[in-house]
């Protein structure tokens, strides 16, 4: 893969994962982040932010693309689809305390705007997300979930194949 | 390249509305009830889920303990790992057992707890007030330094965490009785150098913010309540003590203290019996335990206090701000000292028969005393379980603080005086169901001004 922009252990790509494991079908972004690990994607860091999506400006550096990962909860849509949603897309919808202080965190909306006013932000960006039923601790997963995840995790593979074979020239597009 | 996709198991694409993340957090709401320029009412009002985990434990293995509550908080996974280990040590009767070198581990696990929550506190939500910008996005454009320097420091936290725990976000290595499996000397060590060099910067930044920062004013007789350490700073043990006599075991803390119902939230509310209202974290460890401080922090205290022209205690919690910005400095030179001082113990966990008992413990979560208590039955199985995160055991507080302010908002517009009470709400960095996108505020009058009622950010003017 040739990149000029890759973090100290050369991967260019971050897939970053949100969800909770304990809270139903919110198990779907680390379910992802598991399977990707066991597949093993060269140039590619996985992080599973779990329930902590305030920290993904530290793995931004050096990266040119990302993939965020996470559940969803869409009005209109059924539990089960699957989205594919390029971040800087004028079409892109807005999510829900986008642009909301926090009093505790600092929401990913927010952070890849702070990152983009620090540099750091990638030139791509995705939103790969689940549409699910409102999460509920302590509750199992759907039988629905091994599926999206299935789709999500091609998908992700595919996006991330494809960003690594871009030229360096292309990349800086 | 698709744009917005969405697509089932049989690949249809079509385009989509994004409503909500699944994982909307909790929300909070601020009503303020006015009658003239005296305050009717001030509720807080916490609509958070209720939480189950209290209920979820019931039955578990205790060694699941740690792991599940760690999960409570996407801040502070090590404050609940740190209570409920300890607690669970109490009940199965080793607590005595932990040797030195995991209680030293336990504390560098925290100070890179403590440095990852109070630099994203500090620099990411609070500063950005004081500063008179809407947030660390726009304050970015005049002070990019500032906040990259303040990444830096926030990372270097999580990576000590990744070191000593196997990951930052929920630590994998934590267990009843110690760790898993100790970290690498050759990783702690390597640290070294960052550490060192994020000490000097925030050094600056914290006299930075002693020099630069005007601190609204809100003096106000706090009961500070902390733990009492034989040695060193309030962080995993000790009894906890308070400035107006509080002096009790760990044990004792959970009768000395009561937890109510009140109407307008879902969260309880904590007073200490017979007395009231009470304060923890930064503000409190700081004001009560000062002189255990580490030397770094020690040394540069006095020149923050004259910068603020405020000698200790200070009883304004706006500046929790610096106070926080001592804390990471202990928080810095303290993992230094263990590093240093680190090799691999012998063992990296005391053995544990599992038995019937009791435990109680509460340790220093960046924002106050997380507190645990459970019973086992003969297998170790969860019989009971009780938390008191710090953020319940503030709110009576925050109340009575937003009460006192909220008399000296009359004269200012709507969106102002939502404006003016978030950002002391934020002064407790409170962690209210992990991570609440505030604040909807209304403000009534009776018999005062009319029909003054809004959503934060959006003025009906006066």
């Amino acid at each position: 893969m040739e990149t000029s922009e890759m973090d100290d252990h050369g991967r260019a790509i971050l897939v970053a994962t949100c969800g909770n494991v304990m809270a139903s079908d919110d198990a779907f972004g680390p379910l992802v982040a598991r399977e990707l690990r066991r597949r093993g994607l060269p140039g590619v860091e996985v992080v599973d932010l779990d329930i902590r999506p305030a920290a993904l400006l530290d793995y931004l550096p050096g990266k040119s693309g990302l993939v965020l990962v996470d559940a969803v909860v869409a009005p209109g849509l059924e539990p089960g689809e699957v989205l594919d949603i390029d971040w800087f897309s004028p079409d892109r919808p807005g999510l829900v305390n986008d642009d909301t202080m926090s009093t505790h965190g600092l929401s990913i909306a927010m952070q890849l705007d702070l990152a983009d006013r620090l540099g750091l932000l990638p030139k791509r960006v995705r939103l790969v997300a689940a549409c699910i039923e409102p999460a509920s601790v302590g509750q199992p997963s759907s039988d629905g979930l091994p599926g999206s995840v299935e789709l999500a995790v091609s998908l992700v593979i595919d996006r991330a194949n494809g960003w690594s074979n871009l030229t360096p020239e292309q990349q800086h597009a | 390249m698709n744009d917005s996709n969405s697509k089932k198991n049989s690949g249809s694409t079509r385009t989509i509305r994004v409503g909500a993340l699944a994982r909307v957090e909790g929300e909070g709401a601020l009503h303020l009830v006015m009658n003239g320029d005296q305050v009717e009412k001030v509720h807080l009002e916490i609509y958070e889920p209720p939480r189950f985990y209290e209920a979820f434990l019931r039955g578990r293995d205790f060694k699941e303990v740690p792991d599940i509550t760690a999960r409570i908080c996407g801040i502070c996974p090590v404050a609940y790992q740190m209570g409920s280990c300890h607690a669970l040590e109490k009940a199965m009767g080793v607590f005595d057992d932990v040797t030195p070198e995991i209680r030293e581990l336990r504390d560098l696990l925290y100070c890179g707890e403590w440095i990852e929550s109070h630099v994203l506190h500090m620099f990411m939500l609070h500063l950005p007030d004081f500063l008179g910008y809407e947030s660390a996005i726009s304050m970015a454009e005049d002070h990019g330094e500032t906040v990259k320097q303040a990444l830096r420091i926030k990372k270097l936290g999580n990576t000590l965490m990744d070191v000593v725990a196997g990951r930052s976000i929920h630590p994998v290595n934590v267990c009843v009785g110690g760790f898993y499996k100790a970290p690498d000397p050759k990783a702690m060590a390597g640290l070294l150098p960052e550490i060192e060099a994020c000490l000097d910067l925030m050094c600056e930044l914290t006299l930075f913010l002693a020099e630069h920062i005007t601190y609204p004013e809100l003096v106000r007789d706090y009961e500070f309540v902390c733990l009492n350490p034989e040695e060193g700073y309030p962080m995993n043990l000790g009894g906890l003590i308070s400035n107006k006599g509080l002096n009790v075991s760990q044990e004792e803390y959970g009768k000395a203290i009561e937890e109510q119902h009140v109407e307008h939230s879902t969260a309880l509310q904590s007073i200490i019996k017979g007395r009231g209202e009470y304060l923890v974290g930064p503000l409190a460890r700081l004001n009560l335990k000062s002189e255990n401080l580490h030397p770094r922090a020690l040394q540069i205290l006095p020149k923050v206090c004259t910068l603020l022209g405020s000698q200790l205690p200070w009883r304004n919690n706006f500046m929790s701000l610096p106070a926080r910005g001592l804390e990471v400095i202990h928080a810095l030179a303290r993992s230094a000292d263990i590093i240093r001082n680190y090799t691999l113990p012998a063992v990296s966990r005391v053995p544990i028969t599992p038995r019937a008992g009791r435990g109680a413990h509460g340790t220093e979560a960046p924002r106050g005393v997380c507190w645990h208590e459970y019973e086992t039955d003969h297998e170790g199985g969860i019989t009971f379980a009780r938390i008191i995160p710090p953020t319940s055991q503030n709110q009576v507080t925050i109340e009575s603080d937003l009460r006192d302010l909220a008399k000296l908002l009359v004269d200012v517009t709507d969106e102002e005086a939502a404006m003016r009470c978030e950002h002391l709400i934020r002064n407790y960095d409170p962690c209210i169901s992990c991570s609440v996108h505030f604040l909807k505020f209304t403000r009534d009058w009776e018999g005062g001004r009319a029909g003054a009622v809004s959503q934060a950010g959006v003025s009906d003017g006066d």
